[in-house]
């Protein structure tokens, strides 16, 4: 098949140009916000209570993950990028090089700049190979942040924000403890005002009488 | 013994040759690692959690173990088969751009020129398709059609593949980028809620059974003067196990 179609072949080349690892966790967890609570509450095959912690875990822990995903991956092609800062060596023309100086980025891989590299090329031509190798290593390094942040803040956050997704969503305490108290006050709340209730018409009618 | 320049020097140009000219591939890896290290520290945080409670606990640890090994292993096998496949499709021709069949067809010697972009394979003899496209337009020398060719023209017609090299690994990487995003989404998000979610069912009943045979040992040791027999299976232990009677 040859694709012709000028809208199809502007999105292949949005796709290969803009989206990336950071792209592609803003698509995962949109999807997922969407997607896995309807599976999570419709998993009968657990009792009504656990699945709703289920999904309210699974909620919580989506946007943990968002928050250090994005974020990090954004900050791993930054860092990456200021890694690999250059100055070039003018070639026969302005736009051209013919190599890198010597105080070059730490993260420039050899291959990409030693003698069998390149002759001559335009700069621009060196920058785009350059940022996709930028966007590789950035990820890379990102996921090597994403070892400790998991433990130091995702896994954290997802128990912290498991009891306010669920109370958010289902409307009472996660906790079992507090929501039974809750309960009980609820119930003496109702008792008393039965009572109060009770006492003011008894009162209403000896005052009739 | 390599020095520490040696090693960073050996992972970006590791980095640069795998990664490179092919951003889903490292989707999909760096996609597969970062499901591994999440998974170990949420199994590690849900055990270490005192306010779940200790049934709760024995449906989400076997469902986040479950959800590790199902995520992993449906991730890493989704993404690598329908990365590969949009791979396949590029590589064999089946899924090109005009522009790239345009470009392929400008290797033509002046002499023979193919003037509609469809008739692009006309430019490789049969036995030379086999190969996956883009090694066939790295090693332009050796193919037929240059070498066949004026010499004077053979230089002209090396460029024209290097043209088309460069734009078939861009839309390579184009098509490669769209199938593993497509691929992780159907993987993360459908397949693989739905496969943990049962496989931690099973599990959690399993844990469940084994349990239950475990208090019943338990009371059958506390009590010295019951004679029956230890029922054969967690059904009739049901039927039996009468706790508000005499029989235990």
């Amino acid at each position: 098949m040859i694709i012709n179609n000028g809208t199809v072949k502007k999105y292949l080349n949005i796709a290969g140009e803009k989206m990336h690892a950071p792209e592609q966790k803003i698509a995962l967890v949109g999807t997922a916000l969407l997607i896995q609570p309807i599976i999570d509450m419709s998993n009968k095959n657990i009792d009504k209570e656990t699945r709703k912690t289920a999904t309210a875990r699974d909620i919580a822990k989506i946007i943990a993950g968002a928050i250090t995903g994005i974020s990090i991956r954004y900050l791993g092609i930054e860092v990456a990028k200021r890694l690999t800062r250059y100055k070039p060596i003018l070639g026969s023309t302005p736009k051209h090089m013919t190599g890198v100086q010597k105080d070059c980025g730490i993260l420039i891989p050899k291959n990409l700049i030693g003698k069998n590299a390149f002759k001559e090329i335009s700069i621009e031509d060196f920058d785009n190979k350059l940022l996709k190798y930028i966007k590789a290593m950035g990820t890379g390094l990102a996921t090597l942040i994403m070892l400790y942040t998991n433990f130091s803040f995702d896994a954290k956050k997802t128990t912290e924000y498991t009891p306010k997704v669920y109370k958010f969503l289902f409307n009472e305490e996660f906790d079992k403890e507090k929501r039974v108290k809750k309960e009980q006050k609820k119930a003496e709340n109702t008792k008393s005002s039965t009572k109060s209730n009770i006492s003011n018409t008894a009162k209403t009618e000896s005052e009739v009488k | 013994m390599k020095n520490p320049a040696e090693y960073l020097n050996w992972i970006t140009e590791k980095m640069y040759k795998t990664y490179s000219n092919d951003g889903g591939k490292l989707l999909v890896h760096m996609g597969a690692a970062s499901w591994i290290f999440g998974a170990i520290a949420q199994i590690g945080n849900l055990l270490g959690n005192k306010n779940i409670d200790k049934k709760q606990k024995k449906f989400l640890l076997p469902q986040e173990a479950a959800d590790a090994a199902v995520n992993i292993t449906l991730y890493y096998t989704i993404c690598e088969a329908i990365k590969g496949l949009g791979d396949h499709l590029v590589e064999n021709g089946k899924l090109l751009t005009d522009d790239v069949a345009r470009l392929i067809t400008k290797i033509a010697p002046s002499k023979y020129p193919i003037q509609n972009i469809n008739n692009w394979s006309k430019i490789f003899k049969p036995g030379e398709l086999k190969s996956k496209l883009t090694d066939i337009l790295k090693d332009a020398k050796n193919l037929k059609i240059i070498k066949n060719a004026p010499i004077e023209e053979q230089a002209k017609m090396i460029e024209a593949a290097e043209s088309a090299l460069k734009a078939l690994e861009k839309h390579k990487n184009n098509v490669g980028i769209i199938t593993s995003i497509t691929a992780s989404i159907l993987a993360s998000n459908i397949l693989t809620p739905i496969a943990r979610n049962s496989i931690a069912a099973k599990m959690q009943k399993r844990l469940q059974h084994k349990e239950d045979i475990e208090t019943r040992k338990t009371q059958i040791k506390e009590n010295i003067t019951m004679k029956n027999l230890l029922p054969t299976s967690f059904k009739s232990f049901n039927n039996y196990n009468s706790f508000s009677g005499i029989k235990i």
